[in-house]
């Protein structure tokens, strides 16, 4: 795993299951639904829930909105989270999501192609 | 120096007051120079990333140390607005470095510990409060400041920190950035066929200088090579149909002196072309364009437009 100083991938459950951003630094943006021992499940953007393996200090709280920041793998439990991030209360994740999958995701695409 | 003399009808006495500070020989353009005009298409705040503040350029035009900057796609930088989550944050006497990263890159931010004054009674302001909230750890922050490059370090030195207002905030920022960018490139785009058909009689004024293609000139007419709109005649000097039609009607009822000096208000244009099919927007564009180009110039506020004959 090799990347910049803060640069990351902002991805939600779809992204996440396409394997492309596997062995990466991602940030998934969503709402903590059920947390089991050491483990927490995310509601993604998109709506596809992900599990992610936290540290033993991980404060869970339900419905919560927030990013976390993590190592993406590809496993059963795929994410292993380093950071936790509060986001702000009101964050609309139908729109974020429009915002990865569109306008995120195209600037990456003209990055990549202009380094071709 | 003026006097001002009163008298008192019931013993006849006059009293003689000299009011200082007043120059009566002075005409009011004396007393009052007129400033140069601002230039408010330099003056920009642009939604940036990370990524493109660690690509922007030094503008050829900076020659001093810290240097002149501007965007990699030409924008020139004034202030930009970041938006990014803290991940240090270095307390110095008098000032605060932060490390912000937003997914594009890792950045430093420099924030002066002005603005500290308090009431007297050690409770630090308002301002001061919400900087110390923006300071922590792991959370996102807004911020407003300039693009500084010193000794090739590149530093924003932030004029304003405040932690988001609500979640989306975040989305917003990149949003606003993409749609930023995709403007600039239309404007770009549009400058560039109007300049390549010559078919108009002058530039864009309004469009801030950079890499982006070459300046506009402006105050009249640029001669194609095919004749174009001509030069001279009034037909020419508006260019496109929105432009000459709203500078027939400033014309016939907008020429100096007219309205008590007021010319037309931009409200009757808009009413006397609204049957032609032109919007607000197009209107709006028109008169900056045609202000811009020496045409028209605003009265007694921006509302109000008169012809310069």
């Amino acid at each position: 795993m090799s990347s910049s100083p803060g640069v990351f991938v902002r991805v939600n459950g779809e992204m996440i299951k396409s394997g492309v951003y596997d062995n990466k630094i991602v940030s998934i943006v969503g709402r903590m639904t059920k947390s089991m021992n050491d483990i927490v499940e995310i509601e993604c953007s998109d709506g596809i829930l992900v599990p992610i393996r936290v540290d033993e200090g991980f404060q869970f709280k339900a419905n919560q909105i927030v990013e976390i920041m993590g190592f993406l793998d590809n496993a059963s439990v795929p994410i292993q989270h380093f950071v936790t991030r509060d986001v702000g209360a009101n964050l609309s994740l139908s729109i974020y999501n429009d915002m990865i999958s569109k306008a995120w995701r195209k600037a990456d695409k003209k990055d990549a192609d202009s380094q071709v | 120096m003026p006097n001002l003399s009163l008298s008192n009808s019931l013993t006849n006495d006059t009293i003689t007051i000299k009011i200082a500070g007043f120059d009566e020989n002075a005409t009011s353009s004396q007393q009052t120079p007129t400033k140069p005009r601002r230039d408010y298409d330099a003056q920009t705040l642009i939604p940036v990333t990370v990524k493109m503040l660690l690509s922007a350029l030094s503008s050829p035009s900076g020659t001093d140390a810290a240097g002149d900057m501007m965007l990699s796609d030409g924008r020139p930088l004034h202030m930009v607005k970041l938006v990014g989550a803290v991940r240090s944050v270095e307390t110095r006497s008098t000032n605060t470095f932060l490390d912000i990263e937003d997914g594009t890159g890792l950045f430093s931010v420099k924030v002066y510990s002005g603005g500290r004054e308090d009431g007297g009674d050690g409770d630090p302001s308002g301002l001061a409060r919400m900087k110390d909230a923006a300071f922590n750890d792991a959370q996102y922050v807004r911020m407003i400041g300039q693009l500084k490059e010193f000794d090739g370090s590149r530093s924003l030195i932030a004029n304003d920190v405040r932690v988001l207002s609500c979640g989306d905030e975040l989305t917003h920022h990149f949003l606003e950035v993409a749609y930023s960018y995709e403007k600039w490139l239309k404007r770009q785009q549009e400058q560039g066929q109007q300049q390549q058909g010559g078919q108009f009689g002058f530039g864009i004024g309004n469009m801030a200088s950079g890499g982006g293609g070459p300046r506009p000139m402006h105050g009249g007419n640029v001669i194609s090579p095919g004749g174009g709109m001509g030069g001279g005649n009034g037909g020419g000097e508006g260019g496109n149909p929105i432009n000459e039609a709203v500078l027939n009607i400033i014309k016939e009822q907008g020429g100096e002196g007219t309205n008590e000096g007021m010319g037309i208000s931009v409200n009757d244009i808009k009413q006397q072309l609204s049957g032609r099919g032109f919007g607000d927007a197009d209107i709006s564009n028109a008169l900056l364009n045609l202000s811009n180009e020496g045409l028209i110039y605003s009265t007694i506020d921006e509302n109000h437009y008169s012809y310069a004959q």
